[in-house]
This record gives structure tokens, C-alpha cells and sequence, in this order.
């Protein structure tokens, strides 16, 4: 744990200016991080001597330091492409808690200071060379429609999906069918993640009513396997978590008697030592997008530990932005609450079919339906 | 003929899960964004490019010969409803 612990005084030292300015999303505004791992700006990740990508940022009352890499192989000339992304992250919390959030989440070691392993693959099938013979007209056709659309612009953008799509979209099936055989299209997507964390926690004895503190030391890990088939609109998950967190003791003010008369001194806090909470979640998943409108990713959760079981079903139809759904309902059951729960939220990311996975260093957090997983 | 080694940048922008790019009959391998190529010279390769996301995400490529830009992809998007993006731009060496 010491390693962690030398994480959190770089940045409580060289980021003084991040701790009171208002947290970006990602990654900006951390020169005094940046000047510290490497040169460049944090509008991308830093690429240090090693090649290895380096970024920082803060977000959620927490400051991260992200070396990642990945690696693209295969190709169209193969017919497969394999895509890795592998990282490391280290995240200390701004301002120190005693207790954890929300322990229902697969996320309960979110206030702890913690250091994050993952490694994620994706396999995609059916990449091909296109032929130029079928392409070229169409892409002049796209370019014939686009200057028609915008006389004033002298330069005609890059012909790809895109571009067709808006352009002639009549002929974007058979345009797309150049660059992707449909007949083998597939993708397989797996990952595993180790985080541990060290988390300081001060409670009252409930004893001798002395002030104590305790070393706590969180884990999780966590294994999936999805499938995408088709390429399609659909992903189906299969997921193995295991979380260790712990919780602090309701607080309480304690004043304990002065035996030699005077004044009553109290005091206040936790009482009682943090509670360990163990679970090994099992859930599988399948989510699915309607047309853009509406996305749906229905889980089913087993909780080996405590044999609760739980369905979250959140619907996506709320947009955030043109192309991403980020919001809308979210119904869930479990078996240790007999009425079932409905919900609005919104999703710190859209609706997506990758778990999760970004290329590019960039930290990316699947939408989970947490809030009824047992 | 001679040869020269094209070196390729890849910047994905949004949530870009995986990209490939291939020159000719060859797939380049990439590591973080970046990889290389030899093609022959004078000619004139085919760059083709497939990327996977959500819609809306986009892929830059440069690629060089020296300190020379010899292909440019500014802003390769996956369109709407989709979840990959491809393309194709011919260049001369």
C-alpha cells in the first residue's frame, strides 16, 4: 500500500490549484501534473519516453493519474482485427471520508484512495478491402450532392460512412458492405480489472470509548466476456465481480462520565468499528439500441455471497447530446425488498454497446445500472 | 523505384473502442496510435481505415514521410444509428 500512499501526496503537493477550481469532466487543466509525468497538453494523453500514455485528471472529488497503451493489430487484409488497451490508474480521493459511498453500486471503492489494474480486448470480424471500382462513383455522387449542398465551400471532405450516410444515403448500404462483409460480422469483447485501495478510518470504541484508527484495505476484481453479434444492436455480457468495501459505523455523540467530577467532555464520529461487506456478483446482461431512440440493457445480478438476487432494467430514451442517449428510467427489483423500485437517472456516459472500453488513454465508465444490483 | 517508410498517427476522439488502418495489402500494426509502413515510390496506395464506437465518434489520421504530410483524414465519423465507421482516401508517395 505504500506505493498508494505516495500517489496521493504528488498530487495533494503538485496540484494545489485542483483541489478549490471547479472539477472538469476529464482531463484538463493539470499542468502541474502534467509538467511532472511528461511534456505535452492534457487535451490528449501524454506520451512519455516509454510510450506509454499518461494522463491525469480529476473528476468526483478525485485526482487520477492514467498510464495506459494500447495496441491495434490485423486488419482489412486479414479479415480480423484484434484491438488490447491496457492501464493502470491510480486515484486518491480530494477530500478524505470515512465512510464509502453507495455500497449497492460495483463501484463502493470510490471514496477510497485506489490503484486500478485493467485489461480489455475486442475482436471484430469482417473487416475487408474495399473496391475502389464500386466506391469511387459513389463517393462522387456524395461529393456532387455536397457541393450542391454547400456552394461556398471550396474543399470536399474525406469520402467515408459518414459522408455517404449524409450525402447518398440511398447508396450507403452497398458502400458500407465494401468495408464490412456482413455474412462473417462479429465482435467479441473481454476485460479484467484488479483495484485495491487504502482507506485511513477513525471510529469511537464502543468499549473503552477511546478514539481509534484503522487501516482498511478495499479490493475488487472483476471478469467479462461479451458478445456482439452481427455487429449488431446488441451486446450480451457475462460478468463475474467480486468487491470487498467496508462501511463506517452510524455516528453517534458519545459523552463518556468524568470520573473526577468536572465537565463533561463529548465527542462525535463513528461508533464502533467499520463494518467489512463482501460480495461476489454474478450477472449477465443483454442491452440493445432501438434505431437511437431508445436503448435497453436488462441485468440480472446473483449475489453469491448474500444469495440476493436483483433485474435492473434501465431504459435510455432521454439524449444528451445528437448522437448519445445518457438518461431516462430505470426500473429494478431484488429479492431482499419486496417492492420494486422505479427511477429517473442519468448516466455519467451514453448509451453504448463497448463496455466501457475507449482507445486513447482516456477514462471511460460503463453506464451501470447499480442501483438495485445486490 | 525506391522505397519509403510512411509513418501513420491515429487519433481517435469520443468513446473509439478499436481502429485499424491498412495501406495496400498491408495491415499496420499500431501501438498507441502510431505505427509505420514501407510502400514503394513512386505510387499511389489506397489508405483504408475501419474504426468501432458509438455513433458520433470520430478518427484523425496523418501520415508522413519525413516531415512530409502526404495523407490526411481530418475527421472520420461514425454516422447515426451506427457503430463503426470506415473509409478509403488514395495518396501519392
Amino acid at each position: 500500500m505504500r506505493p498508494l500512499i505516495r500517489v496521493g501526496l504528488l498530487l495533494s503537493v503538485g496540484l494545489p490549484a485542483l483541489c478549490l477550481g471547479q472539477a472538469p469532466a476529464d482531463s484538463t487543466g493539470l499542468t502541474g501534473v502534467v509538467n511532472q509525468v511528461g511534456a505535452g497538453t492534457l487535451s490528449q494523453p501524454v506520451s512519455a519516453d516509454s510510450g506509454v500514455q499518461v494522463s491525469a485528471g480529476q473528476g468526483n472529488g478525485s485526482a487520477t493519474i492514467k498510464m495506459s497503451e494500447d495496441f491495434s493489430s490485423g486488419g482489412a487484409n486479414s479479415g480480423v482485427g484484434y484491438f488490447n488497451i491496457g492501464s493502470l490508474t491510480a486515484s486518491t480521493p480530494l477530500s478524505k471520508s470515512t465512510s464509502t459511498t453507495d455500497l449497492a453500486t460495483l463501484d463502493g471503492l470510490a471514496n477510497a484512495t485506489t490503484l486500478e489494474l485493467k485489461y480489455s480486448g475486442l475482436r471484430s470480424s469482417g473487416l475487408r478491402i474495399p473496391n475502389s471500382a464500386v466506391t469511387d462513383p459513389i463517393c462522387a455522387h456524395a461529393a456532387t450532392a455536397f457541393s450542391a449542398a454547400n456552394p461556398t465551400v471550396k474543399e470536399i471532405p474525406d469520402c467515408d460512412e459518414g459522408f455517404v450516410d449524409k450525402y447518398d444515403p440511398a447508396e450507403f448500404s452497398a458502400y458500407q458492405s465494401q468495408f464490412w462483409d456482413v455474412q462473417v460480422r462479429s465482435r467479441l469483447i473481454w476485460g479484467v480489472s484488479a483495484k485495491a485501495g487504502y482507506q485511513n478510518m477513525s471510529y469511537t470504541d464502543t468499549t473503552t470509548l477511546g478514539a481509534k484508527t484503522v487501516n482498511e484495505t478495499p479490493l475488487s476484481g472483476e471478469a467479462f466476456l461479451a458478445y456482439n453479434p452481427n455487429a449488431g444492436h446488441s451486446l450480451v455480457t457475462l460478468d463475474y465481480t467480486y468487491q470487498r468495501a467496508y462501511t463506517a459505523a452510524t455516528s453517534k455523540t458519545v459523552c463518556p462520565p468524568n470520573t473526577s467530577g468536572g465537565n463533561i467532555t463529548c465527542g462525535s464520529g463513528p461508533f464502533g468499528a467499520p463494518k467489512e461487506t463482501d460480495e461476489e456478483l454474478i450477472s449477465v446482461e443483454v442491452r440493445h439500441a432501438f434505431r437511437g431512440l431508445l436503448g435497453v440493457a436488462v441485468t440480472a445480478t446473483y449475489d453469491a455471497q448474500s444469495h440476493t438476487k436483483g433485474i435492473d432494467l434501465p431504459l435510455y430514451f432521454l439524449k444528451g447530446s445528437v448522437a448519445s442517449l445518457t438518461g431516462g428510467l430505470d426500473i429494478g427489483w431484488r429479492s431482499d425488498n419486496p417492492h420494486a423500485t422505479v427511477g429517473l437517472f442519468v448516466a455519467s456516459t451514453g448509451f453504448g454497446l463497448f463496455h466501457g472500453m475507449t482507445a486513447g488513454g482516456k477514462s471511460s465508465t460503463p453506464p451501470t445500472g447499480g442501483a438495485t444490483s445486490p | 523505384m525506391s522505397t519509403v517508410t510512411v509513418k501513420f498517427v491515429v487519433t481517435p476522439a469520443g468513446t473509439v473502442a478499436s481502429y485499424w488502418i491498412s495501406v495496400g495489402n498491408q495491415d499496420v500494426p499500431l501501438k498507441n496510435g502510431q505505427g509505420s509502413v514501407n510502400v514503394s515510390s513512386p505510387s499511389q496506395p489506397l489508405l483504408v481505415w475501419h474504426f468501432e464506437g458509438n455513433a458520433g465518434d470520430s478518427l484523425a489520421i496523418t501520415g508522413t514521410v519525413g516531415s512530409k504530410t502526404v495523407v490526411q483524414v481530418k475527421g472520420s465519423t461514425i454516422p447515426p444509428k451506427q457503430s463503426s465507421g470506415a473509409g478509403s482516401k488514395r495518396f501519392q508517395v
